[in-house]
C-alpha cells in the first residue's frame, strides 16, 4: 500500500518508443519479488523474474500508471513518464496482514486497482490454508473460519452455513457464477470438488449489493485459480486416506502456458466406507437403536469430478473457457428415512456398498470468464455460466396409502438447469475513486420426477442491475457506497396426484400445488466506511438493505421431506424477504499481533420460516404440516479473532463465534442456529530445517461449543463439547522435487458429541468419531 | 463498544421475554392399546381394531393421528392381488388438555395378512409435537400360508452350538401359489422386541418360488438348495431370532418367530 520510489536510473530507448524497466520489492523484507504482474497502461502485463526485475519493451512516450500486483501483497501504483529521462522503476509491495503465515492472506482479483481498501470485511483462504485443513468436504474445511459452520448430512453431504444462516440465504460463486443445486435441501450438499478450488473469499454481511436476491448472510466466492506463468507446464498429484470411513482418494492436475494461451486440467475421485462414530446405539423417541459394529450402516460414497480450463492473456485482459463434473453417489443411513427400526438397522455386512437410501448427484457446469481492459479507466468482467444439476434421491418405496405400489425407488428426481450472466464495469477515475456498474441475469428451469413429490416444475427469470462506487478520502478513509434494482418473474407449474381407495380405483385427485405466476422486485443499496484511525487500527461499518426473493420451493413445496417427517408447505403469497443489516468490524494489526472483531445486527422485517401448524399431514406415516410463512427477526451476533506471535514460529490463535436470533411472532429462536464455539490453535512452524526439510510444522487446535439451548418448537437443545485435533504439516525436498505432507488426527479423543446443524441430529445419532487424515501432494514442473 | 452494541439486543430480549411467554412443551402420550395390548397385537382381517389411550398437554390439545401401514420390507409387486395391505390414517381434532381416546376401526376382509405398525401421534394447538408411541400389529388370515416347524420347538428357547449346523424341519403350505420363503437368523439383545438389539445376521437367505406353481415347501429345501444355516465357529455368543417368512400370491405375509442361543 505504500509506495517508495528508489533511485532511478537513465534509460533511454529509440526516438520513438521506450524500454520501462525496473525491479519489484517485498516492502519489508526489501528482498527481490517473483511473479509479480505488472500492468503499465493497456501493454501486455509481464512478470517480474526471481530477481524481481521486469522489462515492458516498446512504449511511447507518455504518463503512465504501473501498478504490481502479487497474491498475498498489496497492490503498488506508480505514476511514471516515460520519455528519455526515465530510470528504472521501483515497485514496493506491502506484505498484507500481519504476517504472510497467517491464514487469512489477501488474494486480491485479478485486474483490482483504484481504492485498496475494502469497506467490507473479508476473509480469505489461500491453496496453503486448504491443503493444511482438507476436511471431509469444501463446506467442513471452511469451518475453521470464525462465522463459518456447516450442515451435514454424514460425512460426504454438507453445505456451509455463514452466521447460522443457510439454504438460499448464502451464495456460493464458483469463479463468478452462482452455483445453483437446490440449495434448499438440508440434505442437499454443495457440488464443488474441493481439491480444485485454489483461493476462496468470504465475505459475511450484507451482500446483496453485488451479488443480488440470496446472499442475505454472506457469500463465498471461489477465485478462479491464478493463469499459470507463460512458458510454464506444471502437474500435481495429491493423494489421500482418511482412517474413520477408510476413505481413499486422489486428485491429479495439469496446467501450463504457452504462448499467452493457458489452460487447465484436473481429475478428482475419492470412494469412502461407512463412518464410524464412538457409540453402540442410539436413543430414539424412548426406543434403543443400535449401531452394528459402531459403523452407521449405509454411509459409504464415492465422487468422480472432472474439470477442465482453456484461456487466452493478451494485452487486453483474458478470456477463459472452462467445464466441470461432478459426480456423487452417497449412501443414507436407513434410519434417517422415515421412522428407524431396529430390523432397517441392521448391518448389511459391507461397509462400503452404496444401498438404499441413497442420493446421486451430478452438477455439470460450463464457465466463460473474461476481464477485458477497455481501455486506462475501463474494464470489463464477464462470467457466464451453464449448469445442469441432477438429483437423484433412491428409496424403497413405503408406506405409499392404498394405492398402487410402485416396484421403482426413484423417490425423488429434480433436474435443474440454470443459465447466468453477469457483467460488470469497473471504471477507476484515479486511484482514489472507482465506480463500478453491473448487470445480472439468470434463467432457471427445474424438472421433475419420482413416486413422491415435494416440488413442481418451474422457470425462474432474474435479473438485477447496480452500481456502485468507492471513494478514498486521503490516506486513512475509504468510503462505499451503491444502490440496486432486482427483478424476478416465477412461473410454477401445477401438480396433481390421484387419491386411491385401493390399488387400482382413483376415487378423486388432491392439487398439490397450483400454478402460481410471481412477480417480485426490490430497491436495496447499501453504505460502507473504513478507517485507519491509527496506521494499526482500522474500524469499517457497513449498512444494507438486504433483500432475498422466495424461492420456488417456498411458494410450492408441498410433501414430506424424505426423513424429517415432516410436510413441509409452500404459500404461494409470499413477499420477498427484506431486511436491515449492519455490520461493524474493528481490527488491531502490529508486527507480532492481530486482533478482529465483526460484530452484527440484522432486523428482517418478513423473513421466510416453516411454522408448525398444528395439523396433520393426510399423508401416510407422515408427521405435522410446516407451513412457509414470514415474521419479523432479529439475528445478531459477533465473530473474534486473535492472532499472537510469541516468537518466530510460535503462533498462537483463536477465533469465536456467536449467533443470537428471535423470531419476533413467536419468541422463539430461528432454527439451526450454531452454538456459541471457540476455536484455538497453536502452531509450531519450523522453515529450513534441513536441505530436505524445508519446512515443518506441528499444531494443536480445540474446538469447544456451549450447549445450544435456544431452539426452535420442536427442536432439540444439543449440548456443548470439546474437540482437539492435532496436524502435522511438513515439506520434504529431494534434489529439486518437493513433496508436501499433511498428518491429521481430527477429533482426537473420540468425543461423543453431536452437531446441531446435523442432518441426523435428529435421530441423536453422534457425529464422526477420531478421524487420521494423510495427504500427500507432490508438485512437478515439467517446464518451466 | 461492545456494551454499547449489546444494550438493544439485551434490552430487546428482555422486552420479548417480559411480553410473551411461549407454550414450548409438548403433549404427551400417557398410554395407548390397541385391543388393550400396548406393544404387539393380532387380529384377523375383517375384524376390528380398538385403539385407547390418554393424551395431555399443558395448554390445549390440538390433533392425533393413527397411522397404520404395513412393513413388508418394500417387496411389493405393482400387481392387483387378491388381498392387498391394509392402511389407515386417521385424523381427529381435539382440545383441552387431556383427552381419553377411543377409536375404532375395521380392518377389511380382504386386508393381507402380515406385519404392520400402528402410529400414534400427537400435538398441540401451537404445534409442539408429542413423542409418539407404536404398536405392532399382526393381521392374520385363514388363508395365509401356515409355516408348521416340527424341529426345533419354536414355543420355546433353543440353543445351538457354534460350528454346529441348525436344521430345521416342517412345511410351509398354502391354498394358493407361494412366492417366497424367506430365511434369516439375527442377533437380538433381548430377545423378544423388535426395536432393540445389536444386529448381527448370522444367517439370511431369500428362497424365490416364483416361476413354479407350489403350493407348499418342505423346510428340508433349506439345506437341499445348499443353503445350510451353519453357525460359523467365529460367531459371537448371545441370543438370536430365527425368522421365517412366506409369501404367498395373493399378497400375504406369515411370519413365525423362534428364539435360539447360540453357545
Amino acid at each position: 500500500m505504500w509506495l517508495v520510489a528508489f533511485g532511478l536510473f537513465g534509460q533511454g530507448a529509440s526516438a520513438q518508443t521506450f524500454t520501462v524497466s525496473g525491479q519489484v520489492f517485498d516492502a519489508k523484507t526489501h528482498e527481490a519479488l517473483e511473479d509479480v504482474t505488472l500492468f503499465l497502461g493497456n501493454y501486455p502485463s509481464v512478470l517480474s523474474e526471481s530477481d524481481g526485475s521486469f522489462v515492458v519493451g516498446n512504449v511511447a512516450q507518455g504518463e503512465y500508471e504501473i501498478r504490481g500486483q502479487k497474491m498475498g501483497y498489496e497492490l503498488d501504483v506508480l505514476k511514471i513518464v516515460v520519455d528519455k529521462n526515465l530510470k528504472k522503476v521501483h515497485l514496493h509491495l506491502e506484505p498484507q496482514g500481519v504476517n504472510q503465515d497467517t491464514v487469512y492472506i489477501v488474494a486480491r482479483d485479478f485486474l483490482d486497482l483504484g481504492p485498496k481498501e475494502s469497506t467490507l470485511s473479508s476473509d480469505y483462504v489461500d491453496e496453503e490454508f486448504l491443503q493444511k485443513n482438507y476436511g471431509n468436504t469444501l463446506a467442513q474445511t471452511l469451518e475453521k473460519i470464525p462465522g463459518i459452520t456447516s450442515m451435514n448430512t454424514g460425512v460426504g453431504i454438507a453445505k456451509p452455513v455463514i452466521r447460522g444462516m443457510t439454504f438460499n440465504r448464502v451464495i456460493v460463486n464458483d469463479q463468478g457464477v452462482k452455483q445453483e443445486g437446490q440449495q434448499w435441501g438440508a440434505d442437499h450438499g454443495l457440488e464443488i470438488d474441493q481439491y480444485g478450488v485454489e483461493r476462496i473469499e468470504v465475505v459475511k454481511g450484507p451482500s446483496s449489493l453485488l451479488y443480488g436476491s440470496d446472499g442475505i448472510s454472506g457469500v463465498i466466492n471461489i477465485l478462479p485459480p491464478a493463469i499459470p506463468k507463460a512458458g510454464t507446464l506444471s502437474a500435481e498429484a495429491v493423494a489421500f486416506h482418511r482412517t474413520n470411513n477408510a476413505a481413499y482418494g486422489g486428485s491429479g492436475a495439469l496446467k501450463g502456458n504457452f504462448r499467452n494461451t493457458f489452460f487447465r486440467l484436473r481429475g478428482t475421485a475419492q470412494s469412502f466406507g461407512d463412518y464410524r462414530v464412538p457409540a453402540d446405539t442410539f436413543l430414539y423417541n424412548s426406543y434403543v437403536l443400535p449401531i452394528y459394529d459402531r459403523a452407521l450402516k449405509n454411509t459409504a460414497g464415492s465422487e468422480v469430478d472432472l474439470s477442465g480450463a482453456l484461456g487466452i492473456q493478451r494485452t487486453w485482459g483474458y478470456v477463459s473457457l472452462g467445464a466441470s463434473n461432478f459426480q456423487q453417489r452417497s449412501g443414507l443411513f436407513p434410519g434417517a428415512i422415515g421412522i428407524p427400526r431396529a430390523y432397517s438397522l441392521l448391518s448389511d455386512g459391507d461397509s462400503r456398498n452404496i444401498d438404499l437410501p441413497r442420493q446421486e448427484v451430478n452438477h455439470l457446469k460450463l464457465l466463460l470468464n473474461a476481464r477485458l481492459l477497455l481501455n486506462d479507466h475501463w474494464m470489463l468482467e464477464v462470467d457466464g455460466g451453464m449448469q445442469e444439476n441432477s438429483r437423484r434421491e433412491l428409496s424403497n418405496p413405503h408406506n405409499h396409502g392404498p394405492g398402487p405400489r410402485t416396484a421403482d425407488t426413484l423417490a425423488h428426481g429434480l433436474y435443474l438447469r440454470t443459465f447466468s450472466g453477469n457483467f460488470r464495469f469497473s471504471q477507476t477515475l484515479n486511484h482514489h475513486l472507482r465506480l463500478k456498474y453491473g448487470l445480472t441475469a439468470q434463467q432457471q428451469g427445474n424438472k421433475r420426477e419420482g413416486f413422491e413429490f415435494l416440488i413442481p416444475d418451474y422457470q425462474y427469470v432474474s435479473g438485477g442491475v447496480y452500481g456502485m462506487g468507492e471513494y478514498e478520502w486521503g490516506k486513512a478513509m475509504t468510503f462505499s457506497g451503491g444502490i440496486r434494482f432486482d427483478m424476478g418473474h416465477v412461473e410454477v407449474d401445477s401438480f396433481t396426484t390421484p387419491i386411491y381407495s385401493d390399488p387400482v380405483t382413483i376415487i378423486g385427485y388432491w392439487q398439490r400445488t397450483p400454478v402460481i405466476n410471481r412477480t417480485f422486485q426490490n430497491v436495496s443499496g447499501a453504505l460502507g466506511w473504513s478507517w485507519y484511525a491509527r496506521e494499526r487500527w482500522n474500524v469499517k461499518i457497513n449498512l444494507g438493505r438486504a433483500f432475498r426473493m422466495p424461492t420456488p420451493p417456498e411458494l410450492s413445496e408441498n410433501g414430506v421431506h424424505h426423513g424429517t417427517f415432516r410436510h413441509e408447505q409452500g404459500d404461494p403469497d409470499l413477499d420477498p424477504e427484506t431486511g436491515y443489516q449492519l455490520d461493524v468490524g474493528f481490527a488491531y494489526h502490529a508486527p507480532d499481533l492481530l486482533l478482529k472483531a465483526t460484530p452484527f445486527f440484522n432486523y428482517f422485517d418478513n423473513y421466510i420460516y416453516l411454522r408448525p401448524s398444528g395439523a396433520f399431514s393426510p399423508l401416510p406415516d407422515a408427521g405435522q404440516i410446516y407451513q412457509y410463512t414470514q415474521a419479523s427477526a432479529v439475528h445478531t451476533g459477533f465473530e473474534a479473532f486473535a492472532e499472537y506471535h510469541l516468537i518466530e514460529p510460535l503462533h498462537i490463535s483463536s477465533g469465536a463465534q456467536y449467533v443470537w436470533n428471535v423470531n419476533m411472532e413467536t419468541g422463539l429462536p430461528l432454527p439451526f442456529t450454531p452454538p456459541f464455539s471457540v476455536s484455538s490453535q497453536v502452531e509450531y512452524s519450523l522453515e529450513k530445517i534441513a536441505s530436505f526439510l524445508p519446512q515443518l510444522s506441528l499444531s494443536v487446535e480445540h474446538v469447544g461449543a456451549l450447549a445450544q439451548n435456544r431452539t426452535d418448537r420442536n427442536e432439540k437443545a444439543t449440548p456443548g463439547y470439546h474437540l482437539f485435533h492435532v496436524s502435522l504439516n511438513a515439506t520434504l525436498k529431494a534434489g529439486k522435487q518437493e513433496l508436501m505432507l499433511n498428518l491429521r488426527a481430527q477429533n482426537l479423543f473420540d468425543e461423543v458429541y453431536m452437531n446441531h446443524l446435523s442432518r441426523y441430529r435428529i435421530l441423536n445419532l453422534p457425529e464422526q468419531g477420531r478421524n487420521f487424515m494423510f495427504t500427500l501432494k507432490i508438485p512437478v514442473n515439467i517446464l518451466k | 463498544m461492545k456494551i454499547s452494541y449489546f444494550i438493544p439486543i439485551v434490552s430487546l430480549a428482555v422486552l420479548l421475554g417480559a411480553c410473551k411467554k411461549e407454550d414450548t412443551v409438548a403433549p404427551v402420550i400417557d398410554a395407548f392399546t390397541v385391543n388393550g395390548q400396548a406393544e404387539e397385537v393380532s387380529a384377523q382381517a375383517g375384524s376390528s381394531l380398538s385403539f385407547a389411550g390418554t393424551l395431555s398437554d399443558n395448554e390445549n390439545l390440538k390433533q392425533f393421528k393413527i397411522d397404520v401401514h404395513d412393513v413388508f420390507d418394500g417387496h411389493s409387486h405393482n400387481k392387483v392381488q387378491a388381498n392387498t395391505p391394509f392402511t389407515l390414517a386417521t385424523i381427529k381434532d381435539i382440545e383441552g388438555t387431556t383427552y381419553t381416546l377411543s377409536e375404532i376401526a375395521n380392518i377389511p376382509a380382504g386386508a393381507a395378512a402380515g406385519p404392520y405398525d400402528i402410529l400414534l401421534q400427537v400435538v398441540d394447538e401451537v404445534g409442539n409435537e408429542g413423542a409418539f408411541k407404536e404398536v405392532e400389529l399382526t393381521i392374520t388370515r385363514l388363508d395365509q400360508a401356515s409355516i408348521t416347524v416340527t424341529s426345533h420347538d419354536l414355543s420355546v428357547d433353543n440353543s445351538v452350538n457354534r460350528g454346529a449346523r441348525l436344521t430345521l424341519a416342517g412345511m410351509v403350505m398354502d391354498d394358493v401359489d407361494l412366492v417366497e420363503v424367506k430365511v434369516s437368523l439375527v442377533e437380538s439383545a433381548d430377545g423378544h422386541s423388535h426395536k432393540t438389539g445389536s444386529g448381527a445376521i448370522l444367517y439370511s437367505h431369500d428362497f424365490d418360488l416364483t416361476g413354479s406353481a407350489d403350493t407348499q415347501w418342505d423346510l428340508a429345501e433349506i439345506e437341499n438348495q445348499g443353503f445350510p444355516i451353519d453357525i460359523a465357529s467365529t460367531a459371537e455368543a448371545g441370543h438370536y431370532e430365527l425368522t421365517l417368512v412366506a409369501i404367498d400370491s395373493d399378497g400375504n405375509y406369515t411370519v413365525v418367530v423362534g428364539h435360539f442361543d447360540v453357545l
